[in-house]
């Protein structure tokens, strides 16, 4: 056996794991979304599952599921590499670690737990201003939770710890190469990190960034216990078709779900692209 | 600026104070009320019991296999593939940069064409998937600063592969396995939504448990779930911490 093609039995396993579940779960999903499912009874391949999808509300919860994702994956990000830079600056970096593992060992079920304690209505933020004589009632504190923001919130502070240590990991390496030149050419903090951190960790903040929207556009419980019931998620939205027990709603569940798809690698490519100019720019 | 981060202390001192006394009426700041009940609760609870062991089967399976793959991934690319380059990274980085509701929803097709649905099997193998990504990148990391004359030496020397593998190899990389499997045991135990989907609601895991405290907005059993939760893990990242003392930097996305 040539001994180079022997060695690909090191990356057989996974090869074949990623197209069966993979591409054999998009493939079935593909089918059935054209209405192809022969055991239903369903023979006829149409494109007008696609078309009863396309209509207004499902165009709007996917309008505001990308809005929640650019936002909280862009203030994760922003924060995240100000976390990062600040470390490369400190003496010592124990506690921030600690606080780092400890917000990536924290399950998004449990981020709204915690923002929910803090930032509810009756949370600790509307307890605290009730004591200090700021407001009278529940009532008069903003709903930050159940909505827009609170999705948002929830999906910010668990990223940056994300970012924050992926991009940590590049910095601390150019940390002990450009510092002290930078420093004798006079350069300022924000100058350095500007000029030089920035172009430097430019692709891991924006592959983290990336990973994050795509997350965010996908998941399914922090917009589902976070959600008002007015606007869905679309990802909730694509759940809640799939447990329908009605066979015409199977199509169109997977319909949106390719939609779900499509619309995500278009626009995280488009959101990589932009970050990547928008990094760039800021650098100059 | 520097003292914010202390700030992230209050969370986790009210975990504690939540999950010990029971009256937490507005506005009180402080609960008050002393009692073990939230505690003594979920313990005897059969399903807790069940819940925890199923987390300890699926995250350690999950994690031996997405590391066993991930090295083999990373000795291909490294040897075999020279270089980690930026399209390798996105083929590698695939499950990632799909939605996880279709992502999950394609293999539960697959899982149910296959009768592995509502098994353990079937939450493992996806579990392993969505950690594959990050093993690979490790093990590549690790891969790429171990010299290639190590290798070469100790064959020259009469070693055999297998001696070669472990006597050379195996401790240069130790680091990144064990930094791999806890990523991976992680990543395993807070997937709710993949669990829940794949295992039918039948497989209980912690944080399928945790789920429905938090949507009724429990505070104590929520937060006696949360302690057990973070310990567990804060636990064995220290560990893993404490044992890779120099450790390599991870380049996820290709250089």
């Amino acid at each position: 056996m040539d001994r180079k093609n022997g060695k690909l039995g090191l990356i057989l396993p996974s090869v074949l794991l990623y197209s069966i579940l993979i591409f054999g779960g998009l493939f079935i999903i593909f089918k059935e979304s054209l209405g192809y499912i022969p055991k239903l009874g369903l023979n006829e391949i149409s494109l007008k599952y696609y078309i009863n999808v396309l209509d207004k509300t499902h165009f709007r919860s996917m309008v505001y599921a990308i809005a929640i994702a650019v936002v909280s994956s862009g203030f994760s990000m922003i924060i995240g590499a100000f976390i990062a830079y600040r470390m490369t600056r400190s003496q010592s970096i124990k506690s921030s670690m600690l606080f780092i593992r400890f917000g990536m060992v924290l399950p998004y079920l449990y981020m709204i737990f915690i923002v929910t304690l803090s930032f509810s209505q009756s949370g600790l933020l509307s307890r605290l201003c009730h004591n200090l004589g700021l407001i009278t009632s529940t009532d008069v504190f903003p709903n930050l939770i159940y909505g827009f923001w609170g999705i948002v919130l929830t999906f910010t502070l668990k990223g940056i710890p994300f970012v924050a240590l992926l991009t940590y990991n590049v910095m601390r390496q150019i940390s002990s190469r450009f510092d002290d030149v930078a420093l004798t050419l006079g350069g300022s903090k924000w100058q350095i990190f500007k000029t030089i951190y920035l172009p430097l960790t430019r692709d891991t903040i924006v592959w983290s960034g990336m990973v994050l929207y795509i997350y965010q556009i996908g998941a399914f419980e922090v917009p589902y216990l976070l959600n008002k019931i007015k606007y869905q998620s679309f990802a909730v939205k694509i759940y809640s078709s799939y447990l329908s027990p009605k066979i015409s709603d199977i199509p169109q569940t997977m319909a949106l779900s390719i939609l779900l798809f499509f619309v995500g690698l278009i626009t995280s490519a488009l959101y990589a692209i932009a970050l990547r100019y928008l990094i760039k720019k800021v650098a100059e | 600026m520097r003292k914010l981060k202390w700030i992230l202390l209050v969370p986790i001192v009210y975990l504690l104070l939540l999950s010990l006394f029971s009256y937490f009426k507005y506005p009180n700041v402080f609960p008050s009320r002393f009692t073990f009940d939230y505690w003594i609760n979920i313990m005897k609870q059969s399903r807790f019991i069940e819940a925890l062991i199923n987390s300890l089967i699926i995250g350690s399976a999950s994690a031996i296999l997405a590391t066993l793959l991930g090295l083999m991934n990373g000795r291909y690319v490294v040897k075999y593939f020279g270089g980690y380059t930026k399209e390798i990274a996105l083929v590698v980085s695939l499950p990632l940069l799909i939605p996880g509701m279709i992502l999950f929803l394609g293999m539960h097709q697959v899982m149910i064409l296959t009768r592995l649905a509502n098994t353990y099997l079937g939450i493992i193998l996806v579990h392993t998937i969505i950690c594959i990504p990050y093993t690979t990148n490790i093990a590549i990391a690790y891969f790429t600063g171990i010299p290639e004359e190590y290798e070469l030496a100790a064959l020259v020397l009469g070693g055999s592969s297998y001696t070669t593998f472990k006597q050379i190899l195996l401790p240069l990389l130790m680091p990144g396995i064990l930094t791999s499997m806890m990523i991976s045991f992680l990543i395993s135990n807070t997937e709710y939504f993949s669990t829940f989907l794949i295992g039918g609601g039948q497989v209980i895991t912690l944080s399928m448990m945790m789920f429905p405290y938090i949507s009724q907005g429990d505070y104590g059993h929520s937060s006696v779930m949360g302690i057990v939760f973070i310990v567990i893990h804060m636990c064995l990242f220290l560990l893993v911490d404490r044992y890779n003392k120099n450790d390599v930097d991870v380049y996820f996305g290709g250089k």
